[in-house]
């Protein structure tokens, strides 16, 4: 049972995170579970689909910048900066993909900002062709169309 | 959780094919599938607008996610509240019949091989073959005026551009001051033309036509009474266009800056320190989100930021150039209190503030040119055509 200012959440497989309420309710999902009900204040907040490595990663995260939020002197906008950079970079694509889904369920809109800047940054380069197998989407244009597209800007290609 | 493991396998598949393109970026990405709409919406709208027009052909649903109106808006958004000058692009040329312009991200011109990272671009067709200049940029838009009074807004990162209709003044002789900027409480972009029209001598109207984009037509508004308005340079920010202005007296000249709301279309005068007689030109920009003025006389130029907008006692001088410009210069940004980079007659100038040194830019085709014009823009998707989002 957490203490007072503590809340306890519960991954997906069953591990249990005793974190502080200013941290957990950085996830603007548990901010309403929490004062919707108080229940979960008291109890376990069951994160569903989030298994507890990925929780863990949710955890280190919201822990950085919720105490740069609360006392700007300890933490500066530049070790902020660098924590995220080196966040993201020491992420594989698993967790990349895990943490992506995972903050925007739970709507920690900073991270997933981050992480979509970081997943921008990896596939501006990539072809068309690429994109689609990155991201699993079938071409549901003709080949027609596809060519009409590309001739109205080939200087993009 | 076995969903993934299926995916994982399928993607694994295609994994195995050899990548035919050396990536910008050097991890080989393998797959991201099945993101919901909402997370492949927050990354395309930090994608730069090159790729964004590339990635049109991936789907029909990425296709209309990209020249949807709300996504044009997000885009625009964060690319304009991102890192200062990541985003900001620096167009130039000739101003003499330029076939070609040139584009490069700002902060690359401080790089040490800054011809590199210079892209050449086809200025629009109605602009071939004459002078030009810039009137301004808001939005990724730019606002291109030439030789014949010919208007055409142009968006540089998706290359469309449109013709403006003449202005009901076209083709009267006098002074013509333009600005262009946006209308937010109307959605609209609004191209200002403040005239000074010669009848003979002694006898002038000053009329004002406002051009907007949503109604692609010309209306004439309240004229303008007040002092003589420079064509050389235009600024919009605060949702309002600036130009300066000069009022002279015998041997007194007073200098204020002139603004121009954009919704309410009212006038407005914004008092300058006070600006000595010996300076013989000056023009108007914006720094680090300041407006500033660039004066000059014959031995130096100077540059002063309104900190505060509308404060007058705001006004600091940032730095004293020991050079002296011909053309009106053009500020466009400063490095961390130790320069400044201007664009001036010869091209595009550093001016290092701790050693006093000048660098001159060796930018392509401007070898012998004497005249340049340049513009700082954000990279966007908005359209320069109300009916034509984006070539769809």
């Amino acid at each position: 049972m957490a203490s007072k200012g503590n809340l306890t959440l519960k991954s997906c497989n069953g591990k249990e995170f005793i974190v502080e309420e200013k941290v957990a309710v950085m996830s603007t999902t548990i901010k309403n579970m929490v004062d919707v009900d108080d229940s979960f204040a008291q109890g376990v907040i069951p994160i569903i689909g989030v298994d507890g490595k990925i929780l863990a990663k949710l955890i280190e995260y919201c822990k950085e910048h919720a105490e740069a939020d609360e006392d700007e002197e300890v933490k500066s906008e530049e070790y902020l900066k660098k924590f995220d950079e080196k966040f993201v970079d020491e992420l594989n694509l698993n967790d990349l993909y895990d943490l992506l889904k995972a903050s925007n369920y739970l709507e920690i809109t900073k991270l997933l900002n981050l992480l979509c800047q970081k997943v921008a940054s990896m596939i501006k380069g990539k072809k068309p062709e690429e994109i689609r197998r990155i991201f699993n989407i079938k071409n549901d244009f003709t080949p027609e169309e596809e060519e009409e597209i590309n001739r109205q800007n080939p200087w993009a290609f | 959780m076995a969903m993934r493991k299926e995916d994982k396998m399928k993607i694994g598949r295609y994994a195995a094919r050899p990548l035919s393109e050396t990536n910008f970026y050097q991890e080989d990405l393998e797959a991201l599938p099945d993101l919901p709409q909402e997370i492949i919406i927050e990354i395309l709208s930090r994608l730069p607008v090159r790729s964004l027009v590339k990635f049109r052909c991936v789907s029909k649903s990425w296709s209309s996610i990209i020249s949807s109106p709300s996504f044009i808006k997000t885009h625009l958004k964060i690319s304009s509240n991102s890192r200062k000058y990541a985003n900001k692009s620096l167009v130039f040329g000739h101003t003499n019949s330029p076939s070609k312009l040139y584009t490069c991200y700002l902060y690359s011109i401080l790089s040490e091989n800054s011809t590199a990272n210079t892209m050449e671009i086809d200025p629009p067709l109605r602009m071939q073959g004459h002078q030009l200049s810039f009137v301004g940029c808001c939005n990724g838009l730019v606002c291109i005026l030439n030789s014949r009074d010919i208007l055409v807004l142009w968006n540089p990162s998706t290359r469309k551009s449109k013709q403006l209709p003449y202005s009901p003044n076209h083709g009267n002789h006098g002074y013509f001051a333009y600005g262009f900027g946006y209308d937010e409480s109307h959605d609209d972009y609004k191209v200002v033309e403040i005239c000074n029209i010669c009848y003979q001598p002694f006898s002038f109207e000053t009329p004002v036509n406002v051009y907007s984009l949503v109604t692609n037509s010309w209306r004439r508004i309240q004229d303008y009474l007040g002092p003589f308005v420079s064509p050389r340079s235009c600024v919009f920010m605060n949702n309002a266009l600036h130009w300066p202005v000069a009022r002279s007296n015998h041997d007194k000249v007073t200098r204020s800056i002139l603004s121009f709301n954009m919704a309410e279309e009212t006038y407005q005068q914004i008092p300058v320190f006070k600006l000595e007689n010996r300076y013989f030109g000056w023009s108007i920009g914006i720094l680090e989100e300041c407006l500033v003025t660039c004066e000059y006389c014959e031995f130096w130029t100077e540059v002063w930021a309104l900190k505060e907008y509308g404060v007058k006692e705001s006004w600091t001088k940032l730095f004293t150039i020991p050079l002296s410009f011909e053309d009106t210069i053009l500020p466009l940004l400063v490095i961390e209190n130790s320069g400044i980079v201007v664009k001036c007659g010869l091209g595009i100038m550093l001016y290092n503030s701790q050693d006093k040194s000048a660098k001159h830019w060796e930018l392509p085709a401007l070898g012998n040119s004497l005249k340049t014009a340049a513009a700082t823009y954000i990279e966007s998707l908005v359209s320069p055509d109300t009916e034509d989002e984006l070539g769809a």
